[in-house]
């Protein structure tokens, strides 16, 4: 039998156990990436970020690998530090991101500097070789 | 979205569906929704620590879910994620496994 990951998944989220597990892993991974972008931005160390939270370096790895479980107001105040308030929205459990800088093969270089273009609310992903720049605002990632 | 494959061998073995399958619902679920990420996103993991690079071998990724890892190789010709086998952390077995994805991988390159 031929089984692809896609169908897989498909069938498992009918089980209502399974989909609220990972509706759960999906809200913390989505949650690590916004957290590792905007830190990012903010050129704020995990060590930096832990310090003025009051807390360890390894529990903002632990966030950033999406295996934490922080409350909405621990979120709130992290963001915070970061200059940043928290936006929700609710999305199809299975759905593309916003178009984005997925949308392109991407080299690891092209990820290893992302620098914050101020008032725009623009992302420039830097690559060694050309700029590509994703005017996708912060918000709508 | 980047396209996300099992790796099938040339007897028709998916050793990372033999593994996820025994895996109990809870964490099945959390390693499906970072190989789903995965998908989404792809190298873009790398800004986080949900993946990281598995040293001296490029294109070669561990995918990081609780306890649980997967071994990924990013196919640049293809654009497309393929994923080789998984483990639980566990130090002692950690480079056996990596050895083992090593030896998946060049069976996908060579049957290519």
């Amino acid at each position: 039998m031929n089984r692809t990951f896609k169908e897989d998944l498909e069938r498992e989220l009918a089980d209502l156990e399974f989909a609220q597990e990972f509706g759960a892993a999906a809200a913390k991974s989505e949650f690590a990436l916004t957290l590792a972008r905007a830190r990012r931005i903010a050129s704020c160390t995990q060590t930096d970020l832990a310090s003025s939270l009051g807390t360890s370096q390894s529990y903002i790895a632990k966030l950033e690998a999406g295996d934490a479980n922080p409350t909405i107001g621990r979120i709130g105040k992290i963001l915070a530090i970061l200059g940043l308030r928290l936006s929700t929205k609710a999305v199809p459990l299975i759905s593309s991101p916003q178009p984005s800088i997925e949308s392109r093969k991407l080299e690891e270089a092209d990820i290893l500097d992302y620098r914050w273009a101020g008032e725009k609310n623009e992302v420039v992903v830097a690559s060694s070789e050309n700029s590509v720049r994703d005017f996708t605002p912060v918000e709508a990632r | 979205m980047y396209q996300v494959d099992y790796y099938t061998r040339p007897n028709g073995d998916k050793p990372i569906v033999d593994w996820i399958d025994k895996l109990e619902k809870r964490s099945r679920a959390v390693i499906m929704a970072k190989i789903q990420k995965l998908g989404e996103y792809g190298l873009e993991l790398l800004g986080t620590n949900m993946l990281k690079s598995v040293i001296g071998e490029g294109h070669l990724y561990e995918l990081v879910g609780g306890q649980c890892r997967v071994i990924v190789y990013y196919d640049k010709q293809d654009n497309k994620f393929v994923l080789l086998n998984g483990f639980l952390k566990k130090r002692r077995r950690e480079a056996g496994q990596i050895n083992e994805a090593r030896d998946l991988l060049n069976e996908y390159r060579s049957n290519k």
